[in-house]
């Protein structure tokens, strides 16, 4: 499972996800997606930079 | 004279109804017009010839006898090849579903047929609907990318090998295809346009798109295709108003919003300059222009996009994903391993960031009747490889608001240029008003000259 906390760095959240595609999927196949996983980092960590009001429920079907 | 295949769909549709048109000619017109360019353009995938001629003969008859099905009767439509239609393959570009043929039509084809509208064929699609690259060609410069993912039903409609197609938009894949080709693309409110029997990207943000190229077009497809269907769990039952009515009503001036702050700085100068041109012809023409700001919750939209998206394309491709991974494309398979990495707890906080963003649009958008934006921040980039930038769009999207695009002039490389106006939830009657206002006023009919 990936562990993040809500405030952790980018750096911080790629490792994790890095770690959970070589669980998933090995060394080079980990390898390959490196691109994609420090962009993913970089749009969760964009998400945890904002506060969302308590009583917001997801959106799903706008 | 106009050979038949120029005919937009409301001038077919007419001339049908008053018998100067027969939709077999229509239908033959078409098909040789594809047999002329097709084999550079790569637009279609699958036509039944066959079928598509039967049909137009069907049609013919029965308006001979003056009957009428409904607003498309002997009208072709074209469909990106991620609508299932009930004994057609539907392949979505892509290996996993190569073989797969649906025993049903899409609510949205279902409909087309109701009204009247045969179906001429399936465009095609980036792999489901993603980002890998089609092999379409852009008509307009074979070496700059046609943009995707509805790129076939883009290139059909803007070389006039059908007057109307559907496409889909997860992301922006209808209005900047539509941009990059010089055509009119639609997407309305979530939930007005059923998305049952459409292979799904990511179910929340999935749209039904509409190309054409006019904007009376646009709103004659929507009449047809709007409406609840309880086969979609996201479908609206938001009533269906009178499109062409409202778009009559609403044909005149608007108090449009204009949004510099972000669109500005993203823009290349000549996109800009030429969104500035246009907005000083509309406020000549009459219209009254605002500035507005962008809500707070605009900087983390993008994110929160990519993010529903890729974990919703997950779920839907795991099973297939377990044992035919290699099949994919690698822009698809890496879009829906990163979802396998996401965490529940932040792709819900994804969509609770959606809603507080759509709720934020809606507030800004309210104070005006549409906001005008450029469709795209640069033209067709000269790159097959990419399908271009969606980021202009993804707002309309996320949001789940309604946006058409409208051709705005060409670059200095002679590539289509393009303005998308958004509006409040179910408006698109007082969108398309404005739209076909601004169509007008600006006077403009792009046409790629090896295709004209």
């Amino acid at each position: 499972m990936v562990n993040m906390k809500p405030k952790d760095s980018v750096e911080a959240i790629t490792v994790e996800l890095r770690a959970q595609a070589v669980r998933l999927w090995g060394e080079q196949r980990a390898g390959e997606l490196e691109a994609s996983i420090e962009q993913t980092a970089q749009q969760l960590w964009d998400l945890g930079q904002e506060t969302v009001h308590r009583d917001l429920e997801p959106g799903f079907y706008q | 004279m106009p050979q038949p295949y120029e005919l937009t769909v409301s001038q077919a549709a007419q001339e049908i109804k008053d018998k100067k048109l027969s939709p077999v000619d229509l239908a033959l017109s078409l098909l040789e017009r594809i047999d002329d360019t097709d084999k550079d353009l790569k637009a279609w995938v699958t036509i039944d010839r066959e079928e598509v001629l039967t049909n137009a003969k069907q049609r013919e008859d029965e308006a001979r006898q003056g009957k009428t099905r409904g607003l498309l009767h002997g009208v072709p439509v074209g469909l990106k090849d991620i609508f299932y239609t009930a004994g057609m393959k539907t392949a979505a570009g892509s290996k996993v579903y190569a073989d797969f043929v649906p025993d049903f039509d899409a609510t949205s084809v279902a409909k087309i047929k109701e009204a009247g509208g045969i179906i001429l064929g399936k465009a095609v699609t980036t792999e489901f609907a993603t980002a890998d690259p089609s092999p379409t060609f852009n008509p307009w410069n074979f070496e700059h990318t046609p943009g995707g993912s509805s790129s076939g039903s883009s290139v059909a409609v803007a070389t006039k090998t059908v007057g109307a197609a559907l496409g889909s938009q997860t992301g922006g894949s209808t209005c900047r295809p539509a941009a990059y080709n010089g055509i009119v693309g639609l997407k309305a409110t979530y939930g007005r346009i059923s998305r049952y029997g459409v292979v799904p990207v990511s179910w929340s943000l999935d749209h039904v798109g509409i190309l054409v190229r006019t904007v009376e077009d646009a709103a004659l497809m929507l009449q047809v295709m709007s409406g609840e269907d309880i086969n979609d769990p996201g479908s609206s039952s938001e009533p269906v108003p009178d499109f062409m009515k409202q778009m009559a009503e609403h044909d005149r001036p608007p108090t449009i919003g204009i949004v510099s702050h972000y669109y500005a700085e993203k823009s290349t100068p000549e996109v800009w300059a030429n969104t500035q041109e246009t907005v000083d012809r509309l406020t000549a023409a009459g219209a009254e222009v605002v500035e507005l700001g962008l809500p707070d919750s605009f900087k983390s939209c993008h994110s929160a996009q990519r993010i529903v998206m890729n974990v919703e394309c997950a779920a839907f491709h795991e099973q297939f994903h377990a044992t035919q991974a290699e099949d994919y494309g690698p822009r698809v398979r890496a879009g829906m391993e990163m979802g396998m990495l996401v965490p529940a707890t932040k792709y819900l906080q994804a969509q609770r960031l959606r809603r507080q963003f759509r709720n934020d649009m809606v507030q800004m958008v309210r104070q005006v009747d549409v906001v005008l934006t450029p469709t795209i921040p640069a033209p067709a980039p000269r790159d097959r490889n990419t399908t271009g930038d969606a980021s202009f769009q993804v707002p309309w999207t996320t949001s789940g608001l309604p946006t058409i695009t409208l051709p705005s002039g060409l670059s200095e490389d002679g590539l289509p240029l393009a303005v998308q106006l958004g509006a409040l939830p179910f408006e698109e009657g007082k969108m398309l008003g404005a739209a076909k206002w601004c169509e007008g006023a600006l006077g403009l009919s792009l046409s790629p000259p090896n295709y004209s």
